[in-house]
């Protein structure tokens, strides 16, 4: 699992401004169907800018957007989704006054997302979401949890069910916006370890500043600098890469 | 969650057949007490829109006045349509609010919100302006009411009284079915987190778009009732101030509560009634209380309701409703 093989996902010459300013230049990248690939970069190199290009929350300047050969470079972030693009956000976002289950029901649901118009049939006997949604919370060990509010979690939890929603929706690639933002010391492996068992199953597109994880958990890294890609290649070769001790491991001793 | 949605169907529909059979009573009149159904109606869809959908609408006028007029033009046409001009009227207030909607959804937040208000005043020109269709300013006179059959037997205000309740019980089911199906947990899911709902997979329009469209239908229907009520069609229900007044009763009477929208309506209606004949200037005091219900119980009078319930029940007295 050390290279991408047949493309999952594509970026070619991907790009975005902000009116004058230049958020992402021109960023190539590809996704195998499996494994974990690392965006790495200091602050304002355009990680998360990226990352809306590719989520579909911002519509590129440039360049295109490939999902298994498909161009949805054109297509809004709820089409995307319901191809298999399940994404988290730097900032927790959740439906705080829902309780964990409808969390992740409603996350699952999404995928077919025309059924949630029919205003006649109940919500409470939605069971083919409502399932997936218990699955997850198997999955996660969150059952426990089922009926709380989010909004009253902890913040570790909260980023736990975060996850969790992405993959209610069974999707084919999770784009993770830093999901260790903000985590106490004792819930960081807890993340990690489910990062690292989640890339056998999904291709993952990761967002991070904890560059120790980071080193330990991805088969690939790209490392990122005013817009673009200035190095790609396994950690090993990342680490040593001259260019990337120059902007960024240097930049922090 | 919310009361509606939540609180079993038996006391949800003894709470609507008493608060249908009990208003003559309240009210002290059979034609205050239709206007309380009304606007309770109307009040109740302005919720599905204000307290789950989280859209601000200055538009509820505009469907109110399209359900009347509609009604209004249809029964003068043929008034052997009878009843079936109640459903045709609640297609006329839909579709003005799907030509709302459409414009209203695609704008963010205050944008949408300022759609809502020029598009409730160009309705109101729009009645002004064609006198021959609508009446002008004296607006749409002598409207027959439906044939219940029942006006042999009850007379003529009771019968209609009946009529309004039917369609009072029947849009308040309505409504309680749509919070409680998957599009209304959505909607409310689209409210607490628009771009996450996005993310999902949602297309957060069309669902914005429907509420638009099924609250426009239910107050549309509420005009028809209206209209037929007063056998006639005044210019001022489709006037800006109707939608204020809706949505104030909305908000008294608590944005996330179905039965809450009813007490709304009640508390303008005595409001109106009795405040009006001891001070002219009374709707100052209807400002007051408005700033008292929005800082003090946000929830309106249902969430009081619910708080005081649970003192009763010696249980922690916490706001109810999220």
């Amino acid at each position: 699992m050390t290279a991408p093989t047949n493309g999952l996902l594509e970026a070619c010459g991907l790009g975005l401004d902000y009116g004058a300013f230049t958020a992402v230049g021109r960023v190539d990248l590809q996704l195998g169907a499996r494994g974990l690939h690392a965006l790495i970069g200091p602050n304002g190199a355009g990680k998360t800018s990226f990352f809306n290009l590719v989520s579909g929350r911002f519509p590129a300047s440039r360049g295109r957007l490939l999902l298994s050969g498909r161009d949805i470079t054109r297509l809004p972030a709820h089409a995307r989704a319901r191809l298999g693009m399940a994404r988290s956000f730097q900032v927790t976002s959740l439906f705080p006054e829902s309780s964990v289950e409808d969390n992740l029901q409603i996350a699952a649901l999404g995928m077919q997302s025309d059924r949630a118009l029919r205003f006649w049939s109940e919500w409470r006997r939605e069971e083919a979401s409502r399932e997936q949604a218990r699955a997850v919370m198997r999955e996660l060990d969150l059952q426990t949890l089922a009926a709380q509010r989010v909004g009253r979690l902890s913040h570790g939890l909260q980023r736990v069910v975060e996850i969790g929603m992405c993959l209610a929706a069974r999707p084919r690639l999770l784009l993770l916006d830093e999901p260790l933002a903000g985590l106490g010391l004792a819930d960081v492996p807890r993340i990690g370890e489910l990062l690292r068992t989640l890339k056998q199953h999904y291709a993952i597109l990761l967002v991070e500043h904890n560059v120790r994880v980071v080193m330990g958990i991805s088969d690939r890294i790209s490392v990122m600098f005013q817009g673009n890609v200035v190095a790609e290649g396994t950690p090993e070769e990342v680490r040593s890469h001259p260019e990337v001790r120059r902007v960024y491991l240097g930049s922090k001793g | 969650m919310s009361d509606p949605t939540s609180s079993s169907p038996t006391g949800f529909y003894l709470a609507v057949a008493c608060m249908a059979l009990a208003m003559p009573l309240l009210m002290g009149s059979a034609s205050s007490a239709a206007a309380v159904l009304v606007f309770g109606i109307a009040a109740a869809a302005c919720n599905l829109l204000l307290g789950y959908a989280g859209q601000l609408s200055f538009a509820q006028g505009a469907f109110f006045g399209a359900g009347s007029y509609g009604a209004g033009l249809l029964l003068k046409a043929w008034p052997g349509l009878g009843v079936a001009a109640l459903p045709l009227a609640a297609l006329a207030g839909a579709s003005v609010a799907a030509a709302v909607g459409l414009l209203s959804v695609r704008q963010r937040g205050i944008y949408g919100v300022m759609i809502t208000l020029a598009m409730g005043q160009l309705a109101f020109f729009a009645a002004l302006s064609f006198p021959q269709l609508t009446g002008g300013e004296n607006g749409l006179l002598d409207i027959p009411r439906p044939v219940t059959g029942l006006e042999g037997w009850l007379g003529p205000e009771v019968a209609h009284y009946v009529l309004v309740a039917l369609g009072f019980a029947g849009a308040l089911a309505l409504l309680r079915r749509v919070l409680r199906s998957s599009f209304g947990r959505i909607l409310d899911a689209i409210r607490e987190n628009e771009v996450r709902a996005a993310t999902a997979g949602y297309d957060v329009r069309r669902f914005k778009l429907l509420a638009f469209c099924l609250s426009g239908g239910v107050t549309g229907l509420a005009g028809a009732l209206y209209a037929t009520q007063l056998r006639s069609a005044p210019l001022s229900s489709i006037d800006l101030a109707t939608s204020e007044m809706i949505l104030i009763m909305s908000i008294l009477g608590g944005r996330r509560s179905l039965p809450g929208a009813v007490l709304g309506a009640m508390a303008m209606t005595l409001m109106a009634e009795h405040l009006s004949a001891w001070w002219p200037r009374w709707q100052m005091l209807v400002g007051m209380v408005l700033i008292g219900a929005v800082l003090f119980a946000p929830n309106g009078l249902a969430g009081l309701a619910a708080r005081w319930r649970r003192r009763l029940a010696g249980g922690p007295a916490r706001e109810a409703l999220p």
